[in-house]
């Protein structure tokens, strides 16, 4: 992740964000943080019923989310959020803090739709480069019966040799077409 | 084979941050760091609460505490290294994160090891009490330890989990 340049400017003013957060030192230190950037705007929830309620109620554009909350249904919450399908909140970019995370949970949180996952402990720098990281985020949104949120392929590659594409963007190349292609590169 | 959506969206975050105006990235960083000195006292005062909690819970609970404890426990560890790291306690995070790590290994092996946990929870103790001892080995062998009471097939590095730091730790989901 490219370091901060101390000297760029940023301006939160005009943007909404949503903390959500049960331990209230942690949610604390969030706010301060947040604060310092210039953020006028956020609600700070402490369960997932009432942030639930702010989403319904107005338009955030960046979710603050502890992922240890004691009620287990956090990862549920983002999924509920991406299939809402109210933009411009199931698009709200989501960033998931987690410290410690159990086993049985760890592939629920790569799965839940955050855009990012910032690990526990935090610091205002670290919080800075997940916001701007995830305000370019260029990603298009995926929904599927399985998954709900931004694509998790980084990069444009073509499937895999000798198959077409699940997604109607993917390209339709065959595995004569990718041979034939490595040929006239002068790729083996 | 089912049906996948996408929908590319314009990010108005993006929009929003490069609007004229706001502030500058280093005195950002500068201010969150003074708003953070402002409630360092109220953190360390968690610190000492939550680690009695650990103490407590510990010596009521015996050797074999019931489930609902065992969570509780992890749950205050998880806080313990949340807060301990913000307010430049890195051994004391690192050595709550090892018990976070010991705790979830022994919920999942349905056991419990009283004296391990007692060892951490003493360690949590002498690092926030002291700066004298040799910190860096104190969390080493919490380390060691975890891995000698309730070793997994697949092991994670826990050192470097603990000290990732936020800078280089995120993933993308």
């Amino acid at each position: 992740m490219a370091a901060l340049n101390p000297n760029t400017w940023l301006n939160f003013a005009q943007a909404r964000v949503l903390l959500l957060d049960d331990h209230a030192t942690g949610s604390n230190i969030l706010i301060q943080i947040v604060r310092a950037f210039g953020v006028v705007h956020f609600d700070a929830c402490t369960t997932i019923a009432e942030a639930q309620k702010c989403i319904a109620d107005k338009e955030f554009h960046l979710i603050l989310i502890n992922g240890n909350l004691k009620d287990p249904a956090v990862y549920d919450f983002i999924n509920w959020l991406r299939r809402t399908d109210t933009p411009p909140n199931c698009y709200a970019s989501v960033i998931l803090i987690a410290g410690h995370t159990q086993r049985s949970n760890v592939e629920r949180a790569r799965d839940s739709g955050a855009n990012v996952i910032l690990a526990k402990p935090i610091s205002p720098t670290s919080v800075l480069e997940r916001i701007v990281w995830a305000s370019r985020e260029k990603r298009p949104y995926v929904k599927s019966t399985v998954y709900a949120g931004p694509d998790r392929r980084f990069k444009e590659v073509e499937p895999p040799r000798g198959r077409s594409g699940r997604r109607q963007n993917d390209p339709s190349r065959t595995a004569s077409d990718a041979d034939a292609s490595r040929q006239m590169s002068g790729q083996p | 084979m089912s049906e996948t959506v996408l929908t590319n969206w314009i990010n108005p975050l993006g929009t929003l941050l490069n609007a004229p105006g706001g502030i500058r990235i280093g005195d950002a960083l500068k201010q969150a760091a003074a708003n953070l000195e402002l409630i360092r006292e109220p953190c360390l005062e968690e610190l000492d609460q939550r680690i009695g909690q650990l103490d407590a819970l510990s010596s009521e609970h015996g050797a074999q505490p019931d489930d609902a404890v065992k969570l509780e426990m992890y749950q205050i560890s998880n806080d313990i290294h949340a807060v301990a790291g913000v307010v430049a306690l890195a051994d004391l995070s690192a050595a709550a994160f090892s018990l976070c790590e010991l705790i979830d290994r022994l919920r999942g092996k349905q056991a419990w090891n009283k004296p391990a946990i007692d060892v951490h929870i003493a360690s949590l103790h002498l690092l926030r009490s002291s700066s004298d001892e040799d910190r860096t080995s104190i969390v080493d062998n919490l380390y060691r330890l975890i891995d000698s009471v309730a070793p997994i097939a697949s092991k994670p590095d826990v050192k470097k989990q603990a000290h990732a730091s936020s800078s280089d730790a995120s993933r993308s989901a």
